[in-house]
C-alpha cells in the first residue's frame, strides 16, 4: 500500500455553548483514501459549537428542503468549515453524513459522532469507518431509512443518521 | 459446579473432552441476534421455545437436555443473542453473565455452541473473537446453509476451522440440516481454541479486521444480497404501496377473525352443548350436575369457544413474525413512536402485546434505556391482548349486527373490533407521551434495527406456535378460569335456606353483586356485570365464564344463549362501556406479576393498576352517557 501522503492537519475548534473548548484541538494524520492511496496535502480549518447537527456549509446544495433542525437536538450551532489547500489528483470528497444519501446513493463512512457506547454498537453493525454504506428504502417520509453496510440492512432514525459522517464522491453524487 | 475446575486444568492440553463421566455437562448457545440459537436449541434438546424472524426473540436463558448419540445426556443453555460480549441491554447482560459464571440460578457453561449467521459471516465472525478468547471449549456453527447454498455462497470449512482452532459445523437449523454432525461434534472431542492470534477486543475496527481476514483465509464467498427481500420491500416500503399494505394486512386479519373464526366457534359451541347435553340426560338431578352443568360447562365452556379465534390471531401473528414483516411494520410505524417520545425497540414488545402482555413485558428486556424500558412496560397492558377478543367477540356478536361495510372487506363487527385495538393504541400512546414528557423523560439512544430477509414461515414453526397456543388457552381454561367459576358456582349456592340453596340474585355472589352495584351504575352495568368484572381481575376472559354460570343459574336466562341473554341485559350504552372498560382495565393477575418483577417492586404496578382503572371507570361512564 502506498502512501504519498505528504501531511494533513485538521484543526478543530469547537466551542460548548459558549466556554471555548478545545477538544482535540490539532489532530494531524494520514487520511486512507477509499483506495488506501491518499495523495493529499490539506490542511482543514473547524470551528464549531456542539450540539447542533453536523452538516458542513458549502457541501450541500439541495433545493429539497433545508437541512431541518431536529427540533430534539436544535441546540444553536455555528460551524464554518475550510478547506485551505490540498486536493490534487483525485476527485473531489466533500463531506455529508447518511442523511444526505438518497435512494441507492453509496458513501464511504467516515466517522461517528456519538458517544463511545452508542457509537460501538453501531459499529459492531458494520458502521465502520471506511466501510461502504448504501441508502436503501425507508419509512414513509424517509424516516427512518435502511441502510445497507457489511453485509446486512439496518435501519437507523434520521437524529442517528445525522451523526455518521461520509465522504461523498462528486462524482457519484452527480450522477 | 465442579466442571469449571475442570476447564482451568485442561487449558494446558491441546485437546479437551467434555467431561462426560459427570452426571450433565453445561454447553452454553450463543450468538448474534436472528441468527437461529433457538431454532437450533429447539432441535437439539426437542423443545418448542419461541422462534420468530426477528432479532431479540429470546430474553432470558432457557435450559434444555440434549440426548447424544452416545446415550449421554448434556444440558443446553439457550442464551439471548449478543452483538459482542459487552453488554448494553438487559438480554445482553444475562447472555453475558451466564457465560461467565456470574448468575446464581445457571450453572457456568463448560462449553460453548457459538452460533453464526452463514450468509453474513465475516460480520458475524466479530463474536468469535470474544467467545474464543474465553478459553473455552468451543463449537462453530455456522446456520442457515440452504440460504447459503441458495444463494451462490460458500465456504472452506477445514479452512476456518484451522483458522479459528476450533471445530465447525454448516447446518441449517430451520430444515434439520447437518443436525447429526453437532451431535457428533458435541459427543466426540473439542479441540481448545487455539486461533492463531486474536485482536485487541476492545477494538472494534480491529476485530472486524480479524474477522474479515478469517473469512478471506477460509475462502468465504458471501452470498448474492437475497433477491427476495429486494423485490417485497419494493412493496412493503413503498412509500405509497407500503402503508396501504400494512393497513390491508390489518384488515384482514381482523375481517377473518370473524368470518373464518366464526364458524369454527359455532362447531366447537355445538360440540360443548351436546357434550352438556349428554351429560346433563346421563346424570341425575342434584348439586353436582349443577355444577358441572352450570359452573363448568357452560362457564368454562363459554371461553373455550372462543380457542379458534384466538389461534386465528396467533396463526396470523406467527406468520407476520416469521417471515420477517414485522421489522418492516415496525419501520413503518416508528414516525409514530418518535413522535410520543419512545424509540423504535419499543415497538416489537407493543406488538407481542397483540398475543400477550406477559411476554411482550419480558421482551422490553432488548431495550437499553431504562425510562424507555419501564415506559414500555407501563403501556403495554393497554395493546389488545387476545385475552380481550372473548370480551370483545362476545359484546360484538350480541349487540352488532353484521353488515357489510366495505363489501366482503370489512364487515360492522370487524370494524367495531378494530375501533377497539385502535382505542387501545390510542390509550397507549397518549400515556407513553405524557410519561415521557413528565416522570420518564430521557435522552435519546440511538434506534437500530435489523432488517432479517424474507423467509418462509415453515408449517412446523406454526403448528408448534398454535399447538402452544392452545395449550396455554387450555390451561387457563382448566385453572384460574375453572377456579374462579367453581368458587362463584359455591358462593351463588350458598346461603343455604330450609336446606335448599337461594336463588341467585340473593347468594353470596349476588349480594356482592349488589353492593358494588352503585359504584357500576353510572356506567349501565347491574350486579351482574358487577360480578363479572371483579372475577375479570384474575383474567380478563373469565368474565366470560362468570356471565355463562350466572345467566345459566338465573331462571329467567337459563334457556337462552350467551349473546341474547347478555343483550337482554346491557343497554346499548352499557355494551359500549363494557367494551371500553376492557380496552382500558388492567385485568391481569399475571400481567401485574411480571410487571413487579421486571420493574423490581411494588411501586410501578401498582400505579399502573390505579391508574389503567381510574381510565376505564372514566372512559366506561363517558361512554354509558353519551350513548344512551
Amino acid at each position: 500500500m502506498e502512501k504519498i501522503c505528504k501531511q494533513v492537519a485538521i484543526i478543530c475548534i469547537r466551542t460548548e455553548t459558549g466556554a471555548l473548548n478545545l477538544q482535540n484541538p490539532v489532530q494531524i494524520g494520514e487520511p486512507n483514501g477509499p483506495d488506501g492511496k491518499s495523495v493529499g496535502h490539506s490542511v482543514i480549518l473547524y470551528f464549531g459549537a456542539l450540539g447542533g447537527d453536523r452538516t458542513p456549509l458549502g457541501s450541500k446544495k439541495r433545493t429539497k428542503k433545508p437541512p431541518a433542525l431536529d427540533k430534539d437536538f436544535g441546540q444553536a450551532h455555528t460551524e464554518i468549515k475550510m478547506q485551505l489547500s490540498g486536493n490534487y489528483g483525485q476527485p473531489e470528497v466533500f463531506s455529508a453524513t447518511l442523511v444526505d444519501l438518497r435512494r441507492g446513493d453509496a458513501a464511504v463512512l467516515d466517522g461517528i459522532d456519538l458517544p463511545g457506547e452508542d457509537a460501538r454498537r453501531l459499529m459492531e453493525l458494520g458502521f465502520l469507518p471506511g466501510a461502504r454504506v448504501t441508502a436503501g428504502r425507508s419509512a414513509p417520509g424517509g424516516d427512518p431509512r435502511v441502510f445497507q453496510v457489511d453485509g446486512s440492512e439496518i435501519a437507523l432514525r434520521r437524529e442517528t443518521a445525522r451523526r455518521l459522517r461520509v465522504r461523498l464522491h462528486k462524482t457519484s453524487k452527480s450522477k | 459446579m465442579s466442571g469449571c475446575s475442570d476447564c482451568s486444568s485442561c487449558s494446558v492440553a491441546g485437546v479437551v473432552e467434555i467431561p462426560g463421566a459427570k452426571a450433565t455437562t453445561t454447553v452454553a448457545v450463543i450468538g448474534p441476534p436472528n441468527s437461529g440459537k433457538t431454532t437450533l436449541f429447539n432441535r437439539l434438546t426437542g423443545l418448542r421455545q419461541k422462534v420468530a424472524n426477528f432479532p431479540g426473540v429470546t430474553v432470558e436463558q432457557h435450559t434444555g437436555a440434549a440426548e447424544l448419540p452416545d446415550g449421554r445426556s448434556i444440558q443446553l443453555i439457550d442464551l439471548p443473542g449478543v452483538y459482542s460480549l459487552s453488554p448494553r441491554s438487559e438480554d445482553e447482560q444475562i447472555a453475558h453473565d451466564v457465560l461467565t459464571g456470574q448468575r446464581a440460578d445457571t450453572p457456568k457453561p463448560e462449553a460453548v455452541l457459538l452460533v453464526l449467521d452463514a450468509t453474513n459471516l465475516a460480520r458475524h465472525l466479530m463474536l468469535a473473537a470474544p467467545i474464543l478468547a474465553l478459553g473455552m471449549p468451543t463449537l462453530v456453527i455456522l446456520n442457515m446453509a440452504d440460504d447459503l447454498r441458495n444463494r451462490g455462497g460458500r465456504v472452506d470449512l477445514a479452512k476456518l476451522s484451522a483458522e479459528l482452532g476450533a471445530p465447525v459445523a454448516l447446518v441449517s437449523a430451520r430444515q434439520g440440516e447437518g443436525i447429526d454432525q453437532v451431535f457428533d461434534l458435541l459427543a466426540g472431542t473439542m479441540p481448545k481454541p487455539a486461533p492463531k492470534e486474536l485482536p485487541i477486543l476492545q477494538d472494534v475496527p480491529k476485530c472486524r479486521q480479524w474477522a474479515g481476514r478469517v473469512g478471506s483465509q477460509a475462502a468465504y464467498h458471501a452470498p448474492i444480497p437475497p433477491k427476495w427481500t429486494r423485490r417485497l420491500d419494493a412493496v412493503f416500503l413503498h412509500p405509497i404501496a407500503g402503508p396501504l399494505v400494512f393497513l390491508a394486512v390489518v384488515i384482514v386479519i381482523f375481517q377473518s377473525i370473524f368470518s373464518l373464526g366464526d364458524p369454527s366457534k359455532r362447531a366447537v359451541d355445538w360440540l360443548i352443548q351436546q357434550s352438556g347435553n349428554w351429560i346433563a340426560a346421563v346424570l341425575p338431578a342434584s348439586l353436582f350436575r349443577s355444577l358441572l352443568i352450570d359452573g363448568v360447562w357452560k362457564g368454562v365452556g363459554s371461553v373455550v369457544v372462543f380457542l379458534p379465534q384466538v389461534l386465528l390471531l396467533f396463526l396470523f401473528i406467527g406468520i407476520l413474525e416469521d417471515s420477517g414483516y414485522l421489522a418492516r411494520a415496525a419501520l413503518i410505524a416508528d414516525r409514530t413512536m418518535a413522535k410520543v417520545g419512545l424509540q423504535g425497540k419499543s415497538f416489537i414488545p407493543l406488538l407481542s402485546a397483540y398475543a400477550c402482555a406477559v411476554p411482550a413485558i419480558l421482551s422490553t428486556r432488548t431495550i437499553e434505556n431504562k425510562r424507555d424500558r419501564i415506559a414500555t412496560i407501563l403501556i403495554a397492558p393497554f395493546m389488545t391482548c387476545s385475552a380481550r377478543l372473548p370480551v370483545y367477540t362476545l359484546v360484538i356478536a350480541a349487540f352488532i349486527t353484521k353488515r357489510p361495510l366495505v363489501g366482503w372487506l370489512l364487515s360492522t363487527q370487524a370494524a367495531a373490533m378494530l375501533g377497539l385495538y385502535l382505542l387501545g393504541f390510542l390509550a397507549a400512546v397518549v400515556t407513553a407521551r405524557l410519561l415521557k414528557s413528565s416522570i420518564l423523560k430521557s435522552g435519546r439512544t440511538p434506534f437500530l434495527l435489523e432488517m432479517p430477509s424474507y423467509r418462509w414461515p415453515t408449517v412446523q414453526s406454526l403448528g408448534l406456535r398454535l399447538l402452544d397456543r392452545s395449550k396455554v388457552f387450555l390451561r387457563r381454561a382448566g385453572t384460574i378460569i375453572l377456579l374462579v367459576t367453581v368458587a362463584l358456582w359455591v358462593m351463588s349456592h350458598l346461603p343455604f335456606e330450609n336446606g335448599r340453596p337461594v336463588d341467585i340474585e340473593h347468594s353470596l355472589a349476588g349480594t356482592v353483586g349488589h353492593t358494588i352495584e352503585p359504584v357500576i351504575k353510572p356506567l349501565g352495568f347491574n350486579w351482574k356485570i358487577g360480578v363479572g368484572l371483579i372475577t375479570a381481575v384474575a383474567a380478563r376472559e373469565t368474565i366470560v365464564a362468570t356471565l355463562g354460570t350466572i345467566y345459566a343459574m338465573d331462571p329467567k336466562s337459563q334457556a337462552q344463549e350467551l349473546e341474547s341473554a347478555l343483550h337482554h341485559d346491557l343497554s346499548p350504552g352499557g355494551a359500549v362501556a363494557l367494551l371500553v372498560f376492557f380496552a382500558f382495565a388492567m385485568q391481569c393477575i399475571s400481567t401485574i406479576a411480571v410487571v413487579r418483577r421486571e420493574t423490581g417492586g411494588w411501586k410501578w404496578p401498582a400505579a399502573q393498576f390505579a391508574y389503567m382503572t381510574v381510565l376505564a371507570y372514566a372512559g366506561a361512564a363517558v361512554a354509558a352517557h353519551v350513548i344512551r
